[in-house]
């Protein structure tokens, strides 16, 4: 499970990648609070590399997201053509709460606007 | 029902979780189940222990939690079967209401959204409560 950001002036990608289970989430929880904390107002989360998505690591999202927003920020997810993590965010209705885009250019334009 | 091909034991304990993955990994190989399919009952497992873990209460650690693996054959075809036992307090999966998704992001609470993935995922849920455990089963066609 590896969590990692790149910066861009106003925009931070941050990329998770593995399994996005309990114990993975377990394991960046504290990193993505840290990564995710307002340092830059516009984030863009890859989870194109996600392999797994449940409830635990959906609850690190939002918190994470609501957690940004009250800062004045704005989080955006980018899920690439991953189908398993696409279809968990849509049939949770989290999609509608934070924006997932398919396509990386979408999704940064989305943070920035 | 078949009987179970396969089965696997595991306290309902956070860190052993992934043993029960790994149990239904490699059991899903093994019989063939198509590797998106595979995922999908995974996915389900984990929210099932998971809520046994965070929900049961201290009765679900006294005894272990016990998993099957079954295939069955019916008429709109064949689908694998998970079968989860435990000893916490009943609760009926098959029958409870998900948490209503909040309408915005101020509104939402993490948490709660377990059962709306088991019940999204799955084409059946069955559960009943025999000498003092719950037996929730799911299962995909597959």
């Amino acid at each position: 499970m590896t969590i990692d950001f790149a910066d861009k002036d106003n925009l931070r990608l941050i990329t998770i990648d593995g399994r996005l289970d309990s114990a993975g989430s377990d394991e960046i929880a504290m990193k993505f609070a840290a990564m995710s904390s307002g340092a830059k107002p516009a984030v863009v989360v890859d989870l194109s590399k996600v392999s797994f998505l449940s409830s635990i690591g959906i609850r690190l999202i939002i918190q994470n997201a609501k957690s940004l927003q009250n800062k004045g920020g704005k989080m955006i997810l980018f899920v690439g053509d991953n189908e398993q993590v696409s279809t968990t965010l849509d049939s949770t209705g989290i999609s509608t709460l934070v924006p997932m885009f398919s396509e990386l250019t979408q999704a940064e334009q989305a943070a920035l606007a | 029902m078949g009987a179970p091909l396969s089965q696997f034991v595991i306290n309902a304990d956070r860190s052993e979780i992934r043993s029960a993955s790994n149990w239904l990994e490699k059991t899903s190989l093994e019989y063939g189940v198509p590797t998106n399919k595979a995922l999908v009952l995974d996915q389900c497992l984990d929210e099932v222990l998971m809520n046994i873990v965070m929900h049961a209460g201290s009765t679900a650690s006294k005894s272990p939690v016990e998993l099957e693996f079954a295939i069955n054959g019916s008429e709109v075809g064949k689908e694998v079967a998970i079968t989860v036992s435990d000893s916490g307090k009943p609760f009926n999966s098959a029958e409870a209401s998900p948490k209503a998704l909040a309408s915005t992001l101020e509104e939402a609470e993490p948490g709660g959204l377990g059962l709306a993935i088991i019940r999204g995922l799955s084409s059946r849920l069955a559960y009943e409560f025999r000498n003092g455990r719950n037996f929730l089963t799911f299962a995909i066609l597959v």
